[in-house]
């Protein structure tokens, strides 16, 4: 007995204590998700499967196995090109493949939709055009949201299949040559197959974004889950129907976490960590290194550079009159929400972080690895997750209190910023606790040893070793965070206090009614604020 | 063709990166069922040589020849996965996601199904790995990972096997037992193989040949007793063995007077007398003797065992080792009477004379 409660570490402290509470937050909303699958409630399924769910299931399929297939093709034969061939431009554009993950989906959707509708300059071109007078393409369609979609997505796939191909080193391809095989069949026998736990990870984040993004369909007015979830709840006010499909979200999404987990942990099985010789590069000559080069740059022409200077007309069209200052309070809030919820965030990694390191037992691991989960949670299903426990709390309160003092109070959380923040590190917690935790795993155990021999110890040990250490990695943590939050758009729609609006709810609402020009501005800020993410990372991966 | 044509040939080949000269020269040739063995320090140049006579490697000049055909010229080079060799990489280099039956039918794969489920067979009962066949490479130890490495080379029966430092990851115990196998069973198989080490010890007892480069030249080419007795180089001398040098002067015919006294035996270069040369001393050539004439102090023991090796300052002022049962047990300090008994003087003319 005294032994399994070793193993599980359970000493009460009061880092742990914290810990579980964080779990729990985590914990919660899905739980409330996954408790309203197991309480199906007959009539709105019946409702949901006359009306919607035939549309949304086909719609979600076709999306979602669209953009899987064209971020694997793109994402790893870009990949390859850039981690094992070289050619003109190479070490550019490995970087630069990268800058479309600066542009959220939804700001790319409508800058699709902008121009590439009826209206818009490539169409009006086009019938200008001897035989093509009346040809009318249908931008609200599956091709162009899958396209959209995907050109903002592929840089996962890209990122991860290139380090799986750099990390393979040239040893294996040489021993495949050894024996009796060409280049290009080794290609195909050795270098793929073996980078497959790491284009599956990234195939499975696209599919958690894509299945969780909300902005870009509903920009394209392209039905799925998450806008009948919005629906549901704002349109039709059942807070019922939008629990019951989350639900089938929920599913979706952990099993793209135990995908993902499963892949990660055999990759380090399949990286040859100790050929460290110098990589070969396949070097292409003359017409294939041309094409490799017009590949590359027509990738990121058409996912960044076309985008970003469409939004710079846009703005000086729309703004030349001096619309700037309207954003002001919006980026203020914007600003605002966001360093909040990173600091907030932050705390609470260093907080987990810091219960693994000081006890890392089965429990504690158990409550990181819970607390995390948040990353795969859709932001509709999770503000619903969040919503519904809250309303339950303010309303339980609400009585206590009446029947208790006999006053009279309004919702207490109810549409506050404080249920915001909560969410927003809920969904965000995997990229802060990411970034806290390898560095805190970087300082070595024996620092905390050597200080504890010269009697520094509990408080003093953290403020004098460990933060100081922790700096670069908090950092990291902050701007990651931030920026992450200052794009999010659903969570921010649907729990936010009434009429408080920052830059994604304003683009929401200014595509909605089609005012593409007005919402290039808040567009431009938010890609320029995710360049800074792109950079770091861009500059990690180079150390 | 009268005479049987070697199954490697090397001729002249040069390779250099960028002003880096790592092949200069280089010629040697291996008949068929031969072992050979590139011993040399690091950065020596033998792994470039192996990758070129692999096929990973463009070479500068000269040219190489694999079973008489011509694979390597500056203008033409015949790809790896065409020239039926094999190779066993440093880091074994196993497929991490196949197993090890898979691994050893990689290079059969063209084969008839039962053609290679026999030939699997066979190879994993030749390396002794029956029991391990369906396990993946990071389930295996790091000797079970070789056997698996070179029966994958061996499985497509190559006219010659190229083996990268094959022991270096071992630890010593396991490289010792797994050095004896792997020259039994390229026996068996009557392969041609050439393998690249920085240990002596490893060559010695795998090759029939032994080529000991530095710098990019090949210093010497011969078998394990002329490497050790008539090294034809002082780089070979000092770098095979536990050789010291002492210098010396020649009297006469077979005759070299050192610190060591008087030596006679047959000189390894015709030297007129008076000639100033580096004599090579291996620890084994001095006995000890109680009351022999010379006497040397003990700087430096360390004890092997059956026996001790002596480092040993003599009246010169010069070292040398001696190698001596370790029932003679003498403390640092100490003199010791010693005996040099070398029958071929081997002898090299002193730097300052080489270069007027």
């Amino acid at each position: 007995m005294q032994r399994y409660f070793n193993t599980l570490s359970i000493r009460p402290d009061g880092w742990q204590l914290s810990a579980v509470i964080l779990a729990g937050l985590v914990a919660v909303p899905i739980g409330v998700i996954f408790a309203s699958l197991f309480q199906p409630e007959q009539e709105i399924w019946n409702h949901l499967a006359e009306t919607v769910l035939t549309t949304l299931l086909l719609n979600t399929f076709w999306l979602s196995s669209g953009v899987l297939l064209c971020t694997a093709c793109l994402g790893v034969s870009l990949g390859w090109l850039t981690g094992a061939c070289s050619f003109p431009g190479r070490s550019f554009f490995s970087w630069a493949l990268t800058l479309p993950m600066a542009v959220p989906a939804y700001v790319m959707a409508f800058i699709f939709i902008g121009v590439m509708d009826f209206a818009g300059p490539v169409q009006t071109a086009m019938r200008t055009l001897p035989g093509f007078e009346r040809t009318i393409i249908e931008v609200r369609s599956t091709p162009f949201v899958i396209l959209c979609i995907s050109l903002t997505l592929y840089p996962y796939v890209y990122l991860l299949s290139r380090s799986a191909f750099l990390s393979q080193g040239r040893v294996l391809i040489e021993a495949a040559r050894t024996l009796g095989m060409a280049p290009w069949a080794a290609f195909w026998k050795v270098a793929l197959p073996m980078a497959r736990p790491w284009i599956a990870s990234g195939l499975a984040l696209v599919l958690m974004e894509t299945l969780a993004d909300f902005g870009a369909v509903s920009i394209f007015n392209y039905d799925t889950f998450t806008t009948a979830i919005y629906k549901a709840w704002f349109g039709f006010f059942s807070l019922q129907a939008a629990a019951q499909l989350s639900s089938v979200l929920v599913v979706f999404a952990m099993v793209l976490v135990l995908i993902d987990t499963m892949y990660r942990s055999r990759m380090r099985y399949f990286s040859s960590a100790r050929s460290s010789s110098v990589h070969n590069r396949i070097t292409l000559h003359g017409g294939k290194a041309l094409a490799a080069t017009c590949y590359c740059s027509i990738v990121v022409l058409v996912a960044f550079v076309l985008p970003v200077i469409q939004l710079g007309l846009w703005v000086i069209k729309a703004n030349g009159a001096g619309d700037l200052p309207n954003y002001m309070t919006q980026t203020g809030r914007t600003l605002l929400l966001g360093a909040g919820a990173a600091l907030l965030t932050c705390s609470a990694a260093i907080l987990l972080s810091y219960t693994k390191r000081r006890s890392p037992g089965t429990l504690n691991l158990m409550l990181c690895k819970i607390s995390i989960l948040g990353y795969a949670l859709p932001g509709t299903v999770l503000a619903v997750g969040i919503f519904l426990p809250i309303a339950w709390f303010d309303n339980h309160l609400q009585t206590l209190l009446q029947s208790i003092f006999n006053m009279q109070t309004g919702p207490l959380l109810q549409g506050t910023v404080i249920v915001m923040l909560m969410a927003y590190m809920v969904r965000f917690m995997a990229a802060g606790f990411g970034a806290v935790d390898s560095a805190m795993q970087s300082i070595s155990p024996s620092l905390d040893e050597a200080a504890g021999l010269m009697g520094v110890k509990g408080r003093k040990l953290i403020l004098s070793i460990h933060l100081p250490l922790l700096r670069k990695g908090l950092l990291t943590a902050l701007i990651l965070l931030m920026v992450d939050v200052v794009k999010e758009m659903p969570i921010t729609l649907m729990t936010r206090p009434f009429g408080w609006d920052t830059l994604a709810i304003k683009i929401y609402e200014l595509t909605s009614e089609g005012e593409w020009e007005r919402a290039a501005l808040p567009g431009l800020y938010l890609v320029m604020a995710s360049i800074i993410p792109v950079v770091l990372l861009v500059r990690q991966s180079e150390k | 063709m009268q005479e049987t044509v070697p199954l490697l040939q090397v001729e002249q080949v040069c390779k250099s990166f960028g002003s880096n000269q790592v092949a200069n020269e280089i010629s040697f040739s291996m008949a068929k069922g031969e072992i050979g063995c590139l011993l040399g320090p690091s950065g020596c140049g033998k792994t470039t040589l192996l990758r070129v006579i692999a096929g990973f490697e463009a070479i500068d000049r000269g040219q190489v020849q694999i079973g008489g055909k011509i694979v390597s010229t500056p203008n033409l080079s015949v790809p790896p996965e065409k020239r039926s060799i094999g190779m066993v990489f440093q880091d074994y280099a196993l497929f991490p996601h196949l197993t090890a039956i898979q691994n050893i039918e990689f290079g059969i794969r063209s084969k008839a199904q039962q053609i290679r489920k026999e030939k699997v067979l066979t190879m994993l009962e030749l390396v002794g790995m029956a029991e391990a066949a369906t396990k993946y490479p990071h389930e295996l130890s790091g000797g079970q990972q070789q056997r698996v490495a070179l029966a994958r080379a061996l499985a497509p029966e190559p006219e010659l096997l190229l083996l990268d430092e094959p022991f270096s990851n071992l630890d010593a115990l396991l490289r010792d037992r797994l050095t004896v196998e792997v020259r039994d069973i390229l026996k068996e198989l009557g392969t041609t193989a050439l393998m690249v080490t920085h240990n002596q010890h490893e060559a010695f007892s795998v090759a029939d040949k032994i080529g000991v480069l530095f710098y990019g030249t090949m210093q010497q080419w011969g078998n394990a007793y002329d490497v050790y007795h008539r090294p034809a180089s002082l780089e070979v001398a000092t770098f095979v063995g536990d050789g010291a040098l002492v210098t010396g002067k020649v009297t006469g015919p077979g005759q070299v007077e050192s610190g060591l006294g008087l030596l006679k035996g047959n000189l390894s270069l015709p030297c007129e007398s008076g000639c100033e040369v580096d004599l090579l001393i291996r620890p084994e050539d001095v006995l000890h003797a109680e009351d022999a004439q010379v006497q040397a102090k003990v700087v430096h023991k360390s004890f092997r065992g059956p026996n001790i090796l002596y480092q040993l300052e003599l009246s010169s002022g010069e070292h040398c080792r001696a190698l001596v049962s370790s029932h003679h047990n003498h403390s640092i300090g100490e003199y010791i009477g010693i005996v040099p008994e070398v029958d071929n003087l081997v002898v090299f003319p002193r730097k300052q004379q080489v270069s007027p």
